[in-house]
């Protein structure tokens, strides 16, 4: 009996060796990289950069030979026609489960290519929820195919991995699918995309001058439409209301003149919205500490503390009214209230978003200096 | 009652943490989340205050029914047609619970996986598997659920804790933005899960020590700790509007986990707390409905697993959609299972309160 019952379970078993249906050889797919999404005469336009895996990890090798991406491009009436006209050409089959990064056009973010995609990729059973999301004003192709420098690997230019830089220089807040997804889920109902662009002069190696992909401000997007660009200028005041941005440099001037340069670092930030009859009123409080990196000028540390506290202000200000004139709420104020006050927020929301006027917000910055470093508080040289 | 055969009250509640735990942690999260969305959390805690008052009635049968086998019980006391009636009914149910568990899984993976591996490949193995470990015993389904269930916690927490980067406990507010009738229709999923807890009345013959209040607290405890841990980890990490469109919210966290810039795409190791959760489950439910009919002749064991058997696959592999089948299970099997548990229990309840009054009717007598 029990011999039987042991044959049946192998002879049933076998079968599966035939089968392994869902197997895939990892050496033969080809690795979808980045993805950029562009709009033109009702149609998408889509970019797909392939890199080669083996080069991914080689960086301390040297780089190896030139070429380590390739980027391809077709056009269809939905994102997925699209692609499936790509695939007439792409010679493996596709795996799309390390796609780090989408890069949309003006033209794309105008004309809901956001929804499509994100539609598609949150649908798909490869694609995971980490995937950076970046928009542009210039042309993606060129972003695609910038390499980054030194020949290091792929995996790590700055729209693959912008982690890296962020923590160095927290500029703008890298958003992934599912942060994007949540931002225009919750009341408030826009995001707020960073852009990239090609910074053509910045660079050179030893020929010529080669182009690196620079952060240049933000997009703001509603399920609906997009709002508009504010340009890298403008866009300051989102660093100081972003707890995660971790370093941020700020200079500061005495009499017109420079006088120090300071870091600081992680901002704590609390929004508290006050309800007067029909307007809503919010108090935004930064407080932030950090450390002077350069001193130009003889200057006191109540000084310092003041100056920074006063450029901060006026940079959250600033990007605040740069919001508003696109119609915006940067930095998702009605989220704020939605959250402390939902009775309010349903008194005063119009199609999930509150009205917001030049004086609806204000801000008070409050900076520490813990140390200037391994000198003394006034400049190395005089 | 002590035999070979028979397991601890520990151990019984390690089978309740995998089989009904994985109906708390899988099933009923989607159309919980769907029904209350933010407020969801309070659904689960309203449904502990149910079972709370529910395991009353139910240590209240346990006692009163001195741990003997409840067919052997009611047909002492209520004659052969009704008992027979009650049994086929759980047997029903058990069936139906073991059918909706393999459909939700083997639907996802194939939806998840292994989009091109034939469902009934998939279906076949699975349920083979869950019948003969359901024939081999109790014992047998209980020392493996105490390996897999290991695995299980320490892969659970794992996921909880790898994804508290991307967790943010603010979206839980604001409470009750839509008052509190969404939160009690979704507590209906959320006691629909628990009360499996019930299956403890048709294995009590084969528990070496009474289930007390006390045991009953804890294993109410552990299934809202269960459903809550996932059902706020969604919210948090996705918010309430995604983790409501999303068809697997809890294997959704483990796409999310990420260590580093290098380890990530683990989430293989849910298809082990899955499979392993569902096979648990449906092998105890087999087995219990074997235990309930109580055969005398082993050899008839067969008799009545292969018809199931094929029962499993054709209810598993039943030509409609996954959304026809979601909605189903939504609308109708959930709230209609619940109903039927409080229902069977309250008579119960009855029959051993008016047998206690009349003495009960003597066997043969």
């Amino acid at each position: 009996m029990r011999h039987w019952k042991f044959m049946a379970i192998i002879v049933i078993l076998f079968p599966l060796l035939a089968g392994c249906l869902d197997s895939n050889e990892p050496e033969q797919m080809v690795y979808i990289h980045g993805l950029g999404v562009d709009y033109k005469k009702g149609r998408y336009i889509i970019y797909l950069q392939m890199v080669n895996l083996g080069k991914l990890a080689k960086s301390e090798v040297g780089g190896g030979e030139k070429m380590q991406m390739e980027v391809g491009r077709a056009s269809g009436k939905s994102m997925d026609e699209a692609l499936f006209a790509l695939y007439k050409s792409i010679q493996r089959k596709v795996f799309w489960g390390h796609l780090s990064f989408i890069v949309f056009t003006e033209e794309a973010l105008k004309n809901k290519a956001l929804n499509d995609t994100i539609d598609l990729f949150d649908r798909y059973r490869e694609t995971r929820y980490r995937i950076w999301m970046f928009s542009t004003k210039g042309d993606v192709k060129q972003l695609l195919l910038s390499s980054p420098m030194l020949g290091i690997s792929t995996a790590l230019t700055r729209v693959a991995e912008p982690r890296g830089s962020y923590d160095q220089s927290s500029i703008l807040k890298p958003m992934n699918m599912r942060e994007l997804i949540m931002q225009l889920d919750e009341p408030g109902y826009n995001a707020v995309i960073p852009t990239v662009s090609i910074a053509k002069n910045t660079w050179q190696s030893n020929e010529k001058k080669r182009a690196a992909i620079q952060a240049d401000g933000v997009a703001i997007i509603t399920p609906r439409k997009l709002q508009g660009f504010i340009s890298s200028n403008d866009v300051k005041g989102l660093r100081w209301m972003t707890e995660e941005s971790k370093r941020n440099g700020l200079l500061l001037k005495k009499k017109g003149r420079r006088a120090a340069y300071v870091l600081l670092l992680s901002p704590s930030v609390t929004i508290q919205p006050e309800v007067k009859n029909q307007d809503v009123y919010f108090t935004i409080k930064i407080k932030v500490s950090g450390y002077v990196n350069e001193i130009d000028q003889k200057i006191s540390e109540e000084f310092l503390c003041r100056e920074a506290e006063k450029v901060i202000e006026k940079e959250v200000q600033q990007t605040y009214l740069k919001g508003l004139e696109l119609d915006a709420d940067v930095y998702r104020l009605s989220n704020t209230l939605y959250k402390k006050n939902v009775d309010a927020w349903k008194k005063v929301a119009k199609n999930g978003v509150i009205p917001l006027r030049k004086d609806s917000i204000s801000v008070q910055a409050q900076v520490k200096i813990r140390h200037v470093g391994k000198q003394r508080l006034r400049p190395t040289i005089q | 009652m002590k035999n070979s055969e028979s397991i601890t009250v520990f151990q019984l509640t390690l089978l309740g943490m995998t089989a009904v735990g994985f109906n708390n942690h899988v099933i009923v999260i989607p159309p919980l989340i769907q029904a209350a969305g933010r407020d969801s959390w309070m659904s689960v805690l309203i449904s502990f205050g149910f079972m709370l008052l529910w395991g009353f009635l139910f240590v209240y049968i346990h006692k009163k029914t001195r741990q003997q086998h409840l067919f052997l019980w009611l047909q002492q006391h209520i004659g052969k047609f009704f008992s027979i009636v009650i049994v086929i009914s759980i047997c029903l149910y058990v069936v139906i619970l073991a059918a909706s568990t393999l459909r939700e899984t083997i639907i996802w993976a194939n939806i998840v996986f292994l989009p091109a591996t034939p469902v009934w490949v998939l279906a076949f193995l699975f349920i083979l598997l869950c019948v003969l470990t359901a024939a081999s015993g109790l014992r047998t389904v209980s020392i493996i659920n105490v390996f897999l269930l290991f695995f299980i916690i320490i892969l659970g927490f794992f996921v909880a804790t790898a994804n508290l980067q991307f967790k943010d406990y603010s979206l839980i507010l604001p409470l009750l933005e839509k008052g509190y009738s969404p939160v009690f229709k979704a507590s209906i999923y959320a006691a629909s899960g628990m009360i499996e807890l019930i299956m403890f009345l048709f294995l009590q013959q084969k528990i070496d020590a009474p289930i007390r209040y006390r045991h009953f607290l804890v294993n109410a405890l552990l299934l809202t700790g269960l459903t809550i841990g996932p059902l706020i980890g969604a919210i948090a990490e996705f918010g309430p509007v995604e983790a409501s469109r999303q068809r697997y919210p809890a294997y959704e966290e483990w796409g999310l986990v990420q260590l580093g810039r290098f380890v990530e795409h683990v989430d293989y190791l849910s298809i082990y707390q899955w499979m392993s959760g569902a096979f648990i489950r449906v092998s105890l439910f087999l087995f219990i409905m074997l235990e309930i009919l109580n055969l005398k002749d082993k050899r008839k064991v067969w008799w009545i697993l292969l018809p199931v058997f094929a029962v499993l696959m054709g209810l598993t592999l039943f030509p409609v959609s996954d959304m026809q089948s979601y909605e189903f299970l939504k609308s109708i099997l959930l709230p209609s299972l619940l109903l039927f548990v409080v229902g069977l229990s309250v008579l119960l309840g009855g029959i051993v309160i008016m047998t206690r009054n009349k003495g009960g009717r003597q066997p043969n007598g």
